[in-house]
């Protein structure tokens, strides 16, 4: 599938947080596609490539099944190579770590919690207890937040990093990634071990979800949740009938992300407040409950309710 | 002249580009205008810096107008000179006074999702409604909405049911738009009871031709009111609308299958006039394989029907009539390819219409959705016709099996939707030169007949006579037609007679003195 395929029908609008903001079709796949169609070059759909949250609501609801994520990334990739967007390759290549030797950890389960998470230290505490039911979790030293970024943006990660990210992982059987990104290309990378949205992996421990109830607001992180969609619907929904909370699922039973992605925070692009008060218009909610660090921190700007990471319903 | 050498401006503002046909193929030959009632460019550079002057964005790469370069029909093609996006009525009043200075045609889209070329530019400004899609003001006491008229139906949803609350009827369609639908109808499965989308509005804001901003209702600005009101966008623009909304109910389906094409029609009709359903409608698989949709929005209202009304409905449950089916074919061994299609489709379709995330406790949640997706998934294409026929109740059973036949004649699989719509007595007015046949009374049908194109290839000379034939039904009949605008509007004089179109043509050219504003649709 490419762009060429894109008959332009729009649905890919209705989740589409670039567009519900900007209001202007230049501004979804559908326009990026379109223009494309018609020889725009990289330059001219720059800013709608690089606007776009990658938040894979799009992916879900394309009747053409076109990998739109993927497509936005490689079409980032060839603009860099184009000399285009050169300040925010350059802004990001300096944020690559440099490559370290690093020695392979022997615990079965590594848990890589990402930058937002790991300044919460108490709660990283109890997603360790939580996850180390069978075996002991160990929090990674390196989680690859770099790389999730330039994953994210289409930069070019060198092998010297690559590697060096990936050998503490080589032995784990199960790793719990909190970054959608990283946990897409861990799929690539360590085909062998068995990798779980860290967010989705707490989302099921009857501990914490029996906390819920219909005063909450309870925001699935979006790329992970889009990735897997067949799967994880039907526990989401489950989730929201039986413990009576709100989701950020739309009509379309795609999660409203928040603005909160690595590169928006680089370069905002879309306006986090917006879209955060979108997730809340309407809603009489008295708590916000998020899987993933980065969209508390986004939700707690726009909210006087607490807002709590799920893991911190343990003992609540 | 060696066509590598031409080069045409990028982004020039003001300037047509070369046409990129004329200098090879008519070399040495002066380019003839063929259809000298298009417009051909005349005051544009004038008009662009007009509009520059007043502040007014236009995009005219060839990317940012080749994104409208087709509806969803995909058979009609043209491209704007320039696109505006919509952001205010004060903008688009601008544009309007303009447009009407300069001469420029100006073609309203939303949805795009017109067949027949009605929201593709053939020239001039192409202006995007969408760019006007948020909602305004939810009043839960008075049950109303005031939206932007660019929104799409499935975005004020979202909005309102956030509230607890729903819009009355609105297309199957996701991304129709609010101003688009009200301008020619708008068909729900709960229009037999509910009406069209046309007859939820309760004012609107509206930018005249001539770019003046009027508020109107049936109160109001009364006579602008009726003509927007399924209008096809000849006599304003809505820019902002007031809609009637009502609590947010999940559905309770029932599905009765016939294999009669007729028996089906007479019950659907008899189910409607005895006001025992909310929702109601007829989807069709093939002849043998008739589908017709029943549903409630209270458990007391499907209690009811199931107690009073459900012996008279001649269709079968889903086992009983599979076990007829079966043993239908299995007599008629020399028409299994039929009997696997009909297998081969239920599979394919049936989870789609009762997807597990849309439904709970036996309910749908989310109609629009799930319908609109089946659609897409199941019907869309490059390519759509959907020719159709409105007609009232006594000559709706015969247009629905004339044209059924004609669909047979032209391809091995299609579908008919066919759906009531109750009509307002005070509302004869907004009907006149509509999709509403004038000689309906409380209810008109609609059956659209829609080929499975899939991935087979068909000229456009093939689809346009299916459409004729299907058309030239509703002349003999003297139905109307929802979708008679654009590529059908020469039918639109045959089937409702010179005399209504010559008044309107008249208060056309009275509104829109150039006749710029949504030029070619029906006039």
């Amino acid at each position: 599938m490419s762009h060429s395929n894109c008959h332009g029908c729009s649905l890919c609008l209705l989740s589409c947080p670039m567009w519900q903001q900007r209001r202007d079709v230049q501004y979804s796949p559908q326009g990026i596609f379109k223009a494309l169609q018609h020889n725009a070059t990289h330059d001219e759909i720059a800013p709608a490539l690089f606007s776009c949250l990658l938040c894979g609501a799009c992916d879900v609801l394309c009747p053409e099944q076109i990998d739109i994520t993927d497509m936005i990334k490689t079409l980032r990739q060839e603009a860099f190579v184009k000399g285009i967007e050169i300040e925010l390759q350059k802004n990001i290549e300096s944020l690559l770590a440099q490559p370290v030797a690093e020695t392979r950890l022997e615990e079965n389960t590594i848990i890589l919690p990402g930058k937002a998470l790991r300044s919460m230290p108490d709660t990283l505490t109890k997603i360790q207890r939580l996850l180390s039911n069978e075996t002991h979790a160990v929090i990674a030293t390196d989680d690859g937040d770099d790389i999730a970024l330039a994953l994210e943006a289409g930069i070019h990660i060198s092998e010297q990093r690559r590697h060096s990210f990936l050998e503490p992982l080589q032995g784990a059987k199960r790793l719990y990634i909190s970054n959608a990104h990283l946990l897409r290309a861990l799929h690539r990378w360590l085909p062998a071990t068995e990798l779980c949205a860290l967010g989705y992996s707490l989302s099921q421990l009857n501990e914490l979800t029996s906390k819920l109830n219909k005063g909450d607001l309870y925001l699935i992180e979006a790329q992970s949740f889009h990735f897997d969609h067949k799967q994880k619907i039907t526990h989401y929904d489950q989730l929201r009938y039986q413990q009576g909370c709100q989701t950020n699922m739309d009509l379309q039973r795609n999660a409203i992300p928040t603005a909160a992605g690595a590169l928006n925070t680089l370069r905002p692009a879309l306006d986090s407040t917006e879209q955060g008060n979108w997730i809340l218009s309407g809603r009489n909610v008295q708590r916000i409950v998020v899987e993933c660090a980065e969209d508390g921190l986004a939700m707690s700007q726009v909210t006087h309710h607490p807002v709590l990471h799920i893991a911190d319903l343990m003992g609540a | 002249m060696d066509k590598q050498n031409i080069t045409y401006p990028r982004n020039t503002i003001g300037e047509i580009p070369p046409c990129p046909v004329a200098p090879d193929s008519l070399q040495g030959i002066p380019r003839q205008q063929t259809n000298p009632s298009r417009w051909q460019g005349e005051q544009w550079s004038a008009f662009v810096a007009a509009l520059q002057q007043a502040n007014i964005e236009l995009r005219v790469a060839p990317h940012n107008t080749g994104t409208y370069m087709t509806d969803a029909g995909g058979l009609a093609y043209g491209k704007p000179h320039g696109v505006v996006i919509a952001r205010s009525a004060a903008q688009i009043a601008t544009l309007m006074q303009l447009a009407q200075q300069f001469q420029v045609p100006v073609t309203t889209r939303g949805g795009g999702l017109t067949t027949e070329g009605e929201s593709v530019a053939f020239g001039g400004v192409l202006l995007d409604m969408t760019g006007m899609s948020r909602v305004l003001h939810i009043d839960k006491t008075a049950l109303t909405v005031r939206t932007e008229g660019g929104i799409f139906w499935h975005l004020l949803a979202e909005a309102l049911r956030r509230e607890g609350l729903d819009y009355l009827s609105a297309p199957l369609n996701l991304t129709s738009s609010v101003g688009g639908t009200l301008g020619v109808g708008g068909i729900d499965v709960n229009s037999s009871k509910l009406g069209c989308s046309a007859d939820q509005a309760i004012a609107l804001q509206v930018v005249t031709p001539t770019g003046e901003i009027v508020e109107c209702s049936d109160e109001e600005h009364a006579e602008l009111f009726q003509r927007v009101i399924l209008g096809y966008g000849q006599f304003g623009i809505i820019t902002e609308a007031t809609l009637r909304i009502r609590p947010y109910t999940p559905l309770r389906m029932h599905y009765f299958y016939y294999s009669s094409l007729r028996n089906a029609v007479e019950d659907l009709i008899q189910i409607d006039r005895s006001e025992a359903c909310d929702y109601s409608g007829i989807l069709t698989m093939m002849d043998r394989a008739i589908t017709l949709l029943v549903a409630f929005d209270s458990d007391e209202r499907e209690a009811e029907f199931l107690s009073h009304h459900r012996k008279a409905v001649r269709g079968y449950g889903e086992l009983p009539f599979a076990i007829r089916t079966a043993a239908y074919y299995a007599v008629r061994p020399w028409r299994i390819k039929e009997a696997l299609y009909l297998y081969q489709r239920k599979r394919e379709l049936f989870p789609d219409l009762q997807p597990a995330h849309h439904m709970q406790g036996g309910q749908m949640i989310d109609r629009t959705v799930v319908f609109s997706r089946a659609v897409w998934k199941h019907w869309g294409g490059r390519q759509m016709v959907i020719p159709d026929l409105a007609s009232s109740v006594d000559k709706f059973v015969e247009s629905v099996e004339r044209g059924n036949a004609v669909c047979k004649k032209y391809f091995p699989h299609y579908t008919l939707y066919c759906v009531g719509i109750k009509l307002r007595a005070d509302h004869k007015a907004h009907y006149e030169l509509s999709c509403i046949p004038p000689d309906a009374e409380e209810w008109a049908y609609g059956c659209e007949f829609e080929p499975m194109l899939g991935d087979n290839s068909y000229s456009r000379d093939q689809l346009q006579s299916f459409k004729n034939e299907i058309y030239d039904i509703g002349v003999d009949l003297g139905t109307s037609y929802y979708r008679f605008g654009g590529m059908m509007k020469g039918y639109i004089r045959r089937a409702l007679g010179d005399e209504v179109v010559e008044k309107h043509l008249a208060m056309k050219r009275q509104a829109d003195p150039a006749m710029i504003l949504n030029r070619h649709v029906i006039f």
